[in-house]
């Protein structure tokens, strides 16, 4: 049984990074709907005939994460965002925080992304929404390599 | 006290990314707001009463709680147009003894 307290989904809550990952300026994707956000590690299988058993080491870990999006008619800002990052192939950094950011102890994936696709569906009886998937960047700030992080704000 | 490159370059960075910001509110490290606070206090001059308001909005945002802090974006941006405006003004020479 948990013994802290629990939370939905609804307020967790999905930012991207205006600024840079130094100095950060955190803009809340406030139409997001469903998301989830993981952390994979490739298994590299270790076999040889020294042994009848086969193990495994892990391999690169990244991170990556999903999420839809209402679309909304007229001007909407984060679109317009995110359709730029996507067609002009720019990596920004997200954030997959489990309550507002700006909260002590709030948590959650923290790493440059590309948007690998954003597909709007615009289904007969469905609010128009957008499928956004991310793959992890190989991202570089002020000649450094900027690694995913699970974020943890104090 | 003047500021650092690194200093300079935090503010700076701050300021591009609010600016680039399209929504309402955004959040920053308390961190590297005090420190526009800081700039802010520095330099001395005159102040429109929205951007005294905007300064002590913030001033009262960033006072206590989390490290990361939510402001509005109008009210960052007063307060990088104040900084930037009172860094701009002619300084006044030094009065003769």
């Amino acid at each position: 049984m948990a013994t802290t307290a629990p939370i939905t989904g609804l307020d967790a809550k999905l930012y991207y990074n205006s600024g840079t990952h130094a100095s950060p300026t955190w803009v809340l994707i406030a139409d997001a709907i469903d998301a989830s956000s993981s952390i994979a590690t490739t298994m590299v299988e270790i076999a040889s005939r020294a042994s009848n058993y086969g193990g495994n080491l892990p391999g690169l870990v990244k991170f990556s994460g999903t999420f839809t999006l209402l679309h909304t008619l007229g001007s909407n800002s984060v679109i317009t965002a995110l359709t730029g990052m996507s067609t002009g192939r720019t990596a920004k950094e997200f954030a997959f925080m489990d309550q507002l950011i700006a909260t002590t102890g709030s948590k959650g994936m923290r790493f440059f992304a590309y948007i690998e696709s954003m597909e709007l569906g615009a289904g007969l009886e469905e609010g128009e929404a957008w499928d956004i998937s991310l793959a992890s960047a190989f991202a570089i700030e002020s000649s450094a390599k900027v690694d995913p992080d699970w974020y943890v704000v104090s | 006290m003047a500021m650092s490159a690194d200093q300079e370059k935090v503010i700076a960075e701050l300021h591009a990314g609010v600016k680039a910001a399209p929504a309402n509110d955004v959040a920053n490290d308390r961190s590297q707001l005090l420190l526009v606070l800081e700039a802010v206090d520095a330099v001395k001059g005159s102040k429109s009463a929205e951007q005294s308001k905007a300064i002590e909005e913030l001033r009262a945002n960033v006072k206590g709680g989390a490290s990361v802090v939510a402001n509005s974006r109008a009210t960052l941006l007063a307060v990088f147009d104040c900084l930037e405006s009172l860094r701009a003004e002619p300084k006044k020479s030094e009065p003769k003894v």
